[in-house]
């Protein structure tokens, strides 16, 4: 071969690797779901996370809201995701099914997260989708800060029994033993008195068997511009609002932001509950 | 108690039913009002109870206009009986017949008089053995004693009853009519509106002759009954005579 | 066979009415006593006595006794309702979960509720409940109250709870809230989960009046039977007594059911089948549905209490699976008169 030759074929090798290495790394990523609007912040600069859910900027609901504004925000309609030119979409398990089920038959690459209901599965689902988007250094920061930051509410924890909160949600519901809220609550130095009474998911929690338990915190979700509605009433109701102030039991808001997702805000959550203790 | 209405017009959607009716009850006497259909006779009898609302003229009872007497006792002193009258729940017999004396009632409580009205009515129509059925298991001509006993239960001095005879047996016709003479003498005012040609002729004091709207003519009923205004109002040509010192007419063919 | 006396004789009639009145106070107690925590009811009862607040004391006081109180008057109410409405309107399918009261009653509340109104002004809720019932009982009475075909009140009601029933649902999504398009359910079936002594004070004044205002005309609702112009001659002011079913009907039903959604069928199943026993009389029969109401409800709350489903089934699933085949006999059995 002459040099012309060689020439021309390490730069039609080099085409092919850097092409075939483009490829594999993602450049335009757009989420449809909350939760992981908020994981793929921690990990994505704007210009490669293109779009996030509208929900993402909404304080109520998201913990990483003040970061959201300067991210692109969609409405979750195809036509403006398709138009945003993503090369990898990641949706959430239960949600927008039929969007991410047409966005496959489209051709594009859709990525599902569960939910995951242990800070351990929190870690691996990090780890997993930082994997897949290649921001791998970006995850390992941020578990070495949260891991920190767990071991110092484990520190905090006193030696005295767990002082017995319940949750309470909108409808009379609780959160059992196999869910995020459970882990928040235990990092927090609480124990969880629905896991108590057997519950193993997030299940109603009859209002008679709530005052029975004795708590003696009581964790509202935050409902206070929300009242207008059957399920939030029942949080109001005059059992509770006796049991309160008759037996001074501690209630907590908590804005539902903090718990709505597991991820980062996990970590935020106990915190806020566990600087809550003294109180 | 007399009852009388003078220049009475009665219109409805642009017809006129009644057209200048004036007429007089007499108490003690039992007058028929009679006509061919379409004549304005139950909406006369209609108007007298109270149901229907003149556009002109007035209803006196005892001199006194109509609207200027309560309610209550214009109840106690009128008893009115509808054509096919009904009763929408399956009371039994005495109960029904008992609902005509709601006017003196205060509640829903009976005394021993309404009790005695209420016995005699049922005696009066034969019908005391049938008084603990439920009313929807007569047969068409007991529901209508029945519900003339109810009309008879208030024993108003004015009786307004509007072809009370047509579903009753030929047995049942002859004795509610002679009852209703007898009623009529103890000094009642008995005002009824029939068809039936041969019963007015023998058991009707007083006539009364509508034609649309207007009254033809007015008198006894061999008086009013003669051939010319059979022809003219009824288009029917009749027989008649006299049996027992009374008499009778049978309407014969249409002309 | 000649006794005339047995129409001066009550002792029949309070017989029932005591029966009933036993086994309603025998339920409401059996009401309080279940639960799905086990309950010391010596001391709760010495508590409240005592006006201290203990565990059990708030559980009886606050829960177990506003449930079984709502139970009784939204009972009651539905059975005097739909025993009124049958007088009123002369037919024995007038119920006002059929004829749609109940759904309009239902929407009134709805708007009230939702838009936040009754947080600021507790009393909106039923008296949104009230009009929304007022509305449709007078709509219904001028569609089909002179006409006593069964065909038109039938149809009245079922234009008049399709309307009702949609304008709940585009109420409902419209409302920021976001599990207000979820409760659509609970508010046309109809539950007392969540009853607490503050539902009770809300409608008691309301529900009280319109009782009053039914009892009172009973004894022209026997009268009526003879048809409109027959009660008019015998002395009965029928603008006046309408007017009093009509706003009694409201009253009641449109309280209960701001409170407890639109329960459906006990105003049709109850005047039924005691109309036997108080021979077919309309004025005998409120009372004693009424009582008859309360018992059925009792007895369908605590049901769906000891039923073991995750999320407590809903009243009115209940009463409408034992309502709507009973409603479907009825049709069956008594067809030929009511194709007229």
């Amino acid at each position: 071969m002459n040099c012309k030759q060689i020439f021309l074929l390490a730069c039609s090798l080099g085409l092919i690797i850097f092409s075939t290495t483009g490829f594999s790394r993602p450049q335009r990523i757009v989420s449809l779901n909350l939760c992981a609007d908020q994981l793929l912040m921690e990990l994505l600069p704007p210009q490669q996370l293109v779009g996030i859910t509208q929900m993402a900027t909404n304080p109520d609901i998201s913990y990483s809201y003040e970061k959201a504004k300067k991210y692109h925000t969609h409405s979750g309609r195809t036509e403006e995701i398709i138009a945003l030119q993503p090369d990898l979409i990641v949706a959430g398990q239960f949600t927008s099914s039929t969007t991410n089920q047409l966005l496959e038959q489209l051709g594009y690459s859709v990525i599902k997260i569960g939910l995951p209901r242990t800070i351990l599965d929190v870690f691996q689902q990090i780890k997993k989708l930082a994997q897949q988007v290649n921001a791998k250094h970006q995850a390992e920061a941020l578990i070495t800060n949260m891991q920190g930051a767990q071991k110092n509410l484990l520190q905090a924890q006193s030696s005295h029994p767990l002082p017995r909160a319940a949750v309470y949600y909108a409808n009379g519901y609780s959160a059992g033993k196999n869910t995020i809220t459970h882990e928040i609550l235990n990092l927090a130095g609480y124990s969880n008195i629905a896991a108590e009474y057997g519950l193993t998911t997030v299940a109603p929690f009859s209002l008679e068997k709530l005052l029975a338990s004795r708590p003696e915190i009581l964790i509202f979700g935050h409902f206070q511009d929300n009242q207008a509605s059957l399920a939030h009433q029942l949080l109001q109701h005059t059992a509770i609002q006796t049991l309160i102030t008759s037996h001074h039991v501690k209630t907590i808001t908590m804005p539902d932001r903090y718990w709505n997702c597991a991820g980062p805000s996990s970590i935020a959550a106990a915190q806020y509950l566990a600087g809550l203790h003294s109180l | 108690m007399t009852l009388r209405t003078s220049k009475l017009i009665v219109k409805v959607n642009n017809s006129t039913l009644l057209n200048n009716i004036s007429v007089n009850f007499s108490a003690g006497k039992l007058t028929g009002i009679i006509g061919p259909n379409g004549a304005g006779k139950s909406t006369l009898l209609r108007t007298l109870a109270g149901l229907q609302t003149q556009q002109h003229g007035n209803i006196f009872l005892d001199d006194k206009p109509t609207h200027e007497i309560s309610k209550k006792t214009l109840a106690q002193t009128i008893s009115y009986l509808p054509q096919s009258p009904e009763c929408h729940w399956a009371l039994t017999v005495e109960r029904v017949v008992s609902l005509g004396r709601f006017p003196y009632q205060t509640g829903r409580h009976l005394n021993q008089k309404d009790i005695n009205a209420i016995k005699e009515a049922c005696y009066a129509t034969d019908i005391q053995h049938l008084v603990e059925r439920p009313i929807h298991q007569l047969s068409g001509g007991e529901k209508a004693r029945v519900m003339l006993a109810r009309a008879l239960a208030t024993q108003a001095d004015i009786l307004l009853a509007d072809e009370p005879i047509v579903s009753l047996d030929p047995r049942h016709q002859l004795e509610i009519m002679a009852l209703l003479q007898t009623i009529a003498r103890t000094g009642k005012t008995i005002v009824l509106v029939l068809h039936e040609l041969h019963f007015v002729m023998r058991y009707c004091d007083e006539l009364i002759l509508l034609d649309k709207g207007l009254k033809i003519d007015e008198g006894d009923p061999p008086s009013v009954l003669t051939p010319q205004n059979l022809r003219s109002v009824y288009g029917i040509d009749s027989i008649s005579g006299q049996h027992q010192n009374k008499n009778w007419l049978l309407p014969w063919n249409p002309l | 066979m000649m006794s005339f006396t047995y129409l001066l004789e009550t002792k029949r009639e309070k017989r029932l009415v005591l029966f009933f009145l036993t086994v309603t106070i025998l339920l409401f107690f059996a009401s309080l006593l279940i639960g799905d925590t086990p309950l010391n009811i010596a001391p709760a009862l010495q508590a409240i006595f005592q006006g201290h607040h203990t565990i059990d004391q708030l559980i009886l006081q606050h829960i177990r006794l506003p449930r079984s109180l709502l139970a009784i008057i939204i009972g009651a109410s539905l059975g005097i309702a739909g025993a009124a409405l049958q007088g009123l309107l002369r037919n024995p399918l007038a119920e006002p979960g059929l004829i749609g009261v109940s759904a309009s009653a239902a929407l009134g509340a709805v708007i009230v509720f939702y838009s936040g109104l009754s947080l600021i002004f507790p009393l909106a809720l039923p008296l949104g409940g009230i009009t929304g019932a007022l509305l449709s009982v007078t709509m219904l009475f001028l569609l089909a109250g002179r006409n006593s075909s069964v065909l038109t009140l039938i149809l009245a009601g079922v234009a008049i709870s399709s309307l009702a029933g949609a304008l709940t649902a585009l109420a409902l999504n419209l409302s920021p809230n976001p599990y207000a398009s979820l409760e659509i359910f609970y508010w046309l079936m109809g539950s007392l989960s969540n009853a607490s002594l503050n539902h009770v004070w809300l409608i008691l004044v309301p529900t009280l009046l319109g009782w009053w205002l039914l009892i009172r005309s009973r004894a022209a609702l026997d009268v009526l039977s003879l048809g409109e112009e027959t009660a008019s001659t015998l002395g009965v002011n029928l603008s006046l007594l309408n007017k009093q079913l009509i706003l009694g009907v409201a009253l009641s039903v449109g309280a209960a059911v701001s409170v407890s959604g639109g329960i459906a069928f006990i105003g049709l199943i109850i005047p039924h089948l005691l109309r036997p026993f108080v021979a077919h009389r309309p004025s005998s029969l409120l009372i004693v549905s009424g009582l008859g109401g309360a018992a059925l409800l009792l007895i369908a709350d605590m049901t769906v209490r000891l039923v073991p489903t995750q999320q407590e089934l809903k009243i009115g699933v209940l009463t409408a699976l034992i309502g709507a085949p009973f409603f479907l006999r009825l049709i069956l059995s008594s067809r030929r008169e009511w194709l007229s």
